[in-house]
């Protein structure tokens, strides 16, 4: 028997993804401007302060210019004995129809699902509120089960249920 | 696919090599008739242990303080990530960190390090501390003796590590001054006992800069040394630092209140800048202020954060200011 601590590897593929962006400006613009051309009390120069230089710029002494998100996530435990599960939570995907690519350089978490219900604080950027988990058995052949998340819409506490 | 792992493999990211060939038992290395090689970052961990990756962050350092800077924020730029390796009680059993220099505007001669604020270097398993440099086991130590809290010292010398292109003053901070040069880091820090993730610190931690010994930094303070440290606002110096240069110039440093390394008007000389893992952060053109690189910091600022905390994207960036 080996009496050797079992090893966990986990494959990170680095994928490039590459988001397009759709057409259809022209219509849009068209419309905003019929939308301002209506409502002619609401102007730029109400919400944007006038230029200054960086050193004129005055903040409270607390404020330490870090800009960041945080979510608690809360992990299941393993449905059964006979197979690991693991775990990662990323933030940069794709998701079209039923195919979603991920890349794995962007996990925030890895881990497996054990006897007891696991509880993790993450910080994330302030542009990320989109993530995905990815669920694998670890047997062959195994396919992932793929659940998302939006802070925005859903908040700061995601548990996760399988 | 399922792979075993050597049963030696440290815990870590590491490397490996797929080979896929007509030609069997090949090495990782060594040339062959046909196939294709292909090489996957991976991360080693004992079973029943998590892995945190933080948020990677930009830090944009100015390295005039405790004088003015001209706020272009380029005269360090250093891309770190960081990730931490928990037990299955939550405790933190390693930090380790990956890092880029990709900017050098700076006049000055720095050094670069990590304070992990509240962490005793007695606590690092110093046996299996690794450190390398673009590659390259480094023989020095990353944790500096003589410290009160951890500090990971990855050199007393940025400029050291690259060379300048010619015709250029600084690295990969004016137009048409490209660069192929790297300076890049990574230090693992395993620790003897695990810690509570309660009071173990979050990133981006404390990185700084300091002025290298026995090198001019300025009028005011000529020939400061070591005890010169630039921090991000209301980070706590470390224990080399000298209290001695708080106050001095525009600094408004007020350590028993945490509130270093700040002026008057509450400004900083560093910023950390976290624009998420799919996108990047570009740094202003020498000269150029971070407030006409990035119009939306004067909101961000002004509003203490409460607005415009995507400031610093590329959609609202005046991209021709940027490197």
């Amino acid at each position: 028997m080996n009496t050797y601590p079992k090893k966990n590897i986990i494959l990170n593929t680095i994928l490039a993804i590459t988001v397009t962006s759709c057409g259809g400006g022209d219509e849009q613009s068209t419309k905003a401007s019929e939308v301002i051309a209506a409502t002619p009390l609401v102007t730029a120069t109400q919400v944007t302060p006038s230029p200054k230089a960086t050193k004129d710029l005055v903040s409270k002494s607390d404020f330490d210019f870090i800009s960041k998100a945080d979510l608690e996530v809360i992990i299941p435990t393993s449905p059964t004995g006979s197979v690991n599960y693991f775990i990662n939570i990323c933030t940069d995907f794709t998701a079209e129809n039923d195919t979603v690519a991920i890349n794995y350089n962007s996990c925030k978490l890895r881990t497996t699902l054990g006897t007891k219900e696991q509880s993790f604080s993450l910080f994330l950027s302030s542009a990320e509120t989109l993530l995905v988990a990815q669920i694998w058995p670890i047997e062959v052949g195994a396919k992932p089960v793929t659940l998302f998340w939006n802070i925005i819409e859903t908040g700061k506490q995601w548990k996760i249920d399988i | 696919m399922l792979v075993n792992t050597p049963i030696n493999a440290l815990n870590g990211f590491t490397w490996t090599r797929t080979r896929f060939t007509s030609t069997q038992s090949v090495t990782a290395s060594g040339g062959i008739a046909d196939g294709e090689v292909e090489d996957y970052n991976v991360f080693v961990t004992n079973l029943g242990y998590s892995q945190i990756q933080d948020t990677p962050y930009y830090l944009a350092f100015e390295d005039n303080w405790p004088e003015k800077g001209d706020y272009d924020m380029n005269d360090v730029v250093i891309f770190q990530e960081s990730s931490l390796l928990v037990n299955g009680s939550g405790e933190i059993k390693q930090i380790e960190f990956h890092g880029e220099l990709k900017a050098y505007g700076a006049s000055y001669q720095n050094g670069f390090a990590i304070q992990l604020d509240g962490i005793l270097p007695s606590n690092v398993n110093s046996s299996l501390v690794r450190f390398e440099i673009n590659g390259v086991v480094q023989e020095t130590s990353a944790i500096e003796t003589g410290t009160d809290n951890v500090v990971v010292f990855i050199t007393d010398d940025i400029g050291s590590h690259i060379q300048l292109s010619n015709n250029c003053l600084y690295y990969r901070t004016e137009a048409n001054c490209t660069n192929s040069n790297e300076m890049k880091f990574s230090v693992t820090i395993p620790f003897i006992n695990a810690i509570d993730e309660n009071t173990f610190p979050v990133a981006p931690y404390n990185p700084f800069i300091f002025a290298k010994e026995a090198t001019y930094h300025g009028n005011l303070i000529t020939q400061p040394g070591r005890e010169l440290e630039i921090h991000l606002k209301n980070k706590l110096p470390t224990s080399k630092a000298s209290e001695t240069f708080f106050g001095q110039g525009i600094d408004a440093t007020n350590v028993s209140a945490n509130e270093t390394y700040q002026s008057n008007s509450g400004l900083p000389w560093a910023l950390a800048i976290s624009p998420g893992s799919g996108e990047e952060w570009k740094h202003p053109l020498e000269t150029i202020e971070i407030l006409q690189a990035y119009p939306k910091f004067q909101i961000f600022s002004e509003s203490n954060g409460a607005s415009e905390a995507t400031w610093f994207s590329l959609s609202n960036a005046e991209n021709s200011k940027l490197y």
